[in-house]
């Protein structure tokens, strides 16, 4: 395979690397992959740090490897390519009624990425992690070797891949299991609430009956509105909830994004004042209310906006997630927020979720409330970061490496208690270290 | 309808396949690599709900299959794609005569034992429609590319005569002629600027050919670009360092 040297980042545009660029699209392109020492697997590019860069070594972008390889319309079971998107995926088995178990924020991620991630969604609280939904993937290890593995067969290894941030190997195709749908749309529920208080508690109350549920807070506000909310809950909603005119076609899918970005901002649309601006009329002006909405509109607001991560300029932005356990919850958030406004740092979007239990290995997720806020790159802004991180740590909270460009060994060693069982499946398929990313690198995945 | 894909693995033809089986037309694949033809068969069928078959037609260097079986397992095959290509290793061609040989064989050669038997096949049905895979690199010789180039060059003289014997039997012969698409073929090679995607490449293919097109450039400004490289006057031409 050739390689083409590319300027690569993640989604937050930052950091930037020079990355040698494999693009396979036969099978047979993985027995001669090219002369590299190093490997990261990369999908969409929509992880938002380090975890899909390597400028140390080849970069294998797997797009391309997208086949639909069988679907079972009895069990719902689809077995397909790493390459394929939630957005492909979507469009082919919607209009047949089936729906992704799980999904992010964007339909723009592919299968293998999503694997990798060990994905959590909107109903996390109920359904878990990807992980729950995966039956078997077939993977090339490190040696070359092509396996199967399962919760039936070279489990450790199953279970060290899904969360494994692309370290175990290339996840070639996986079995994935749809669920099914009567309609494409969601039965919503939007709440206000006043303050972080008012917001935790909705969201613990209210989880119980609805599968999906999601805050959007406002970053902005301080002092007695601090932490104040828009909740989302939802449903799939039944055929005979719909109105007249979407009766008929219960099953529409989404449609193609309709504005792109096409260079990168100057900061005139997007800057403190402007996002003040908008979060507060966008807090003022929405009417707590009970309706129906596609899924696109529920699950994927961002994605009619094409390269909308460009309004944030050259310098990008950083996406920090972190999750931290109920009963500090309160406590922690709130000297998260008020620490960055204390240092001057305004999250541009905030989100706020409640998780289920977790499943331990890499995986991100574990039970407690999950904060998500979005910062422009500045000067200072790895210091800023790594203080937050602090917080999290010292709460028992983790960080989401899918999102993080900054987290240090010492403090995610101390974040992930089951790191050992993962290195001792690295350790076994790749001694050697052929798979690794920057990220790895800075927390130590690889030695 | 139905029609025969040559070459269907190829990462235009893959994308040219979706196109097709979406607008519900069925699929013939012929290709030389059977796990691929296997990938790209399951995927069409999960895609679109579509029929296929596909056939293993293989390498055409240093030999090739006859395609007759397909014509007589499909008698109502209406139009034939052909994809095959292969830009092969200037320098390498230039000492190697292994390498010259399986250039010349797989663009040239092979596609015109091919393409006559899928010619004889329409003519007898008397209608239907060839789509062929040249390139601007048979526009003009160039010592970057002159073996693939030339052979690229002979192939579209060979469609010129095609088009005209099969005109009078209502069989339409379009030649497309790509500037840089996307693909293994141009993936990380020096001096490739705007490179299609296959995908666009693919839906303006079956919305020229349903317009009678005869010869296409795709990116449509390679149509200029290529006037004015064949405008030059050799004696300044062959100093480019193209
Ligand atoms: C707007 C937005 C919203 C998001 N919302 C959520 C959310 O709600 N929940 C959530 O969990 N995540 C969310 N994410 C993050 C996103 O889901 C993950 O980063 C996901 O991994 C992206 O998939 P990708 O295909 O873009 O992978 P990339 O970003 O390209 O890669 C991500 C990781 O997967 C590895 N990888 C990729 N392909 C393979 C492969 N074939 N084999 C092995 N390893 C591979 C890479 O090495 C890397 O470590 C969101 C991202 C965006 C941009
Ligand atoms: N990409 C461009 O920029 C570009 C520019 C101008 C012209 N073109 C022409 O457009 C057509 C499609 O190109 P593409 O970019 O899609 O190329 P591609 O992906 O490399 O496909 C080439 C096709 O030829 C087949 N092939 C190659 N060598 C062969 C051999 N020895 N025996 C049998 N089959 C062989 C390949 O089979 P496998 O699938 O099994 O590999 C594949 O079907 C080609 O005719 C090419 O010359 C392309």
């Amino acid at each position: 395979m050739h390689y083409k040297v590319v300027q690569l980042s993640g989604w937050g545009n930052y950091p930037v690397v020079k990355a040698r660029v494999y693009r396979p699209e036969r099978l047979r392109d993985f027995a001669h992959m090219g002369k590299e020492i190093h490997w990261i697997p990369r999908g969409l590019g929509r992880s938002y740090g380090d975890a899909s860069l390597n400028p140390h070594g080849g970069t294998l972008w797997m797009r391309r490897i997208n086949c639909f390889l069988d679907f079972d319309p009895e069990s719902g079971v689809l077995y397909a390519e790493a390459g394929v998107s939630f957005e492909e995926i979507l469009r082919v088995f919607v209009p047949h009624g089936w729906f992704l178990p799980v999904t992010p924020g964007t339909k723009y991620v592919t299968l293998g990425g999503a694997i990798a991630a060990d994905i959590h969604g909107k109903n996390h609280h109920v359904h878990g992690s990807l992980y729950n939904y995966i039956e078997a993937l077939e993977l090339i290890l490190p040696s070359g070797e092509k396996i199967f593995c399962s919760r039936k067969q070279d489990r450790d290894i199953f279970e060290a891949t899904i969360g494994g941030n692309g370290l175990t190997g290339i996840i070639l195709a996986a079995y994935l299991q749809l669920i099914p749908i009567e309609t494409s749309y969601i039965r919503q529920a939007v709440f206000k609430t006043a303050n972080l208080q008012e917001t935790l508690q909705i969201l613990s109350q209210l989880d119980q009956e609805y599968p999906f549920s999601v805050a959007w807070v406002d970053g902005f506000s301080r002092g007695k509105r601090l932490g104040r909310a828009i909740v989302q809950f939802g449903r799939f909603a039944k055929q005979n909830e719909l109105d007249g005119r979407w009766r008929n076609h219960p099953l529409r899918i989404h449609p193609s994004p309709t504005i792109s970005i096409p260079a990168y901002g100057v900061n005139l649309l997007l800057n403190k004042l402007t996002v003040r601006a908008f979060n507060n009329s966008h807090y003022a002006f929405c009417k707590p209310r009970e309706s129906t909405v596609h899924y696109n509109e529920f699950f994927y607001p961002l994605d009619c906006i094409a390269h909308w991560n460009r309004l944030y300029g050259r310098r990008g932005f950083l996406q920090w997630q972190c999750v931290v356990p109920p009963d500090a919850g309160e406590k922690t958030l709130t000297a998260i927020f008020q620490f960055s406004h204390e240092q001057g740092w305004f999250p541009y979007l905030a989100v706020l979720k409640r998780m289920g239990s977790g499943r331990g290995w890499l995986s991100f997720p574990v039970e407690g409330f999950t904060l998500a806020l979005d910062y422009p790159n500045r000067s200072g802004i790895e210091a800023f970061i790594s203080r937050l991180n602090e917080l999290v740590l010292n709460a028992g909270g983790r960080i989401y490496l899918t999102k993080d460009a900054v987290l240090t060994k010492s403090a995610f060693e101390q974040m992930y208690p089951e790191l050992d069982r993962w290195k001792g499946v690295k350790r076994a398929v790749d001694p050697n270290n052929v798979f690794a990313s920057l990220q790895a690198q800075r927390l130590g995945l690889i030695n | 309808m139905k029609a025969l894909l040559l070459g269907s693995t190829s990462t235009i033809g893959r994308a040219v396949a979706r196109e097709l089986a979406r607008d519900g037309i069925d699929l013939v694949l012929a290709g030389r690599d059977s796990s691929e033809l296997h990938r790209q068969a399951s995927d069409l069928s999960i895609r679109y709900r579509q029929q296929n078959v596909f056939f293993d037609i293989g390498e055409f260097y240093p030999h090739f299959q006859k395609i007759e079986k397909i014509f007589n397992d499909h008698s109502d095959i209406d139009e034939v794609y052909c994809f095959i290509g292969y830009l092969g290793d200037q320098q390498l061609a230039e000492t190697d005569a292994e390498e010259r040989e399986k250039i010349l064989q797989v663009n040239y050669a092979t596609s015109v034992h091919l393409l006559s038997e899928a010619a004889n096949f329409l003519e007898r049905k008397r209608r239907g429609k060839m789509i062929i895979f040249g390139s601007v690199a048979g526009d003009r010789g160039r010592r970057s590319n002159y073996f693939y180039g030339s052979a690229k060059s002979g192939l579209h003289t060979f469609v010129d005569g095609l088009r005209a014997r099969l005109f009078s039997k209502k069989i339409h012969v379009m030649l497309v002629k790509p500037g840089y698409v996307d693909t293994p073929m141009t993936w990380g090679k020096p001096g490739i600027f705007w490179a299609a995607s296959p995908e666009k490449v693919a839906r303006t293919i079956l919305r020229k050919k349903e317009k009678g097109k005869r010869e296409l450039y795709v990116p449509w400004f390679w149509k200029p670009i290529m006037l004015v490289i064949r405008m030059f006057p050799e004696s300044i031409f062959m100093r480019f360092p193209l």
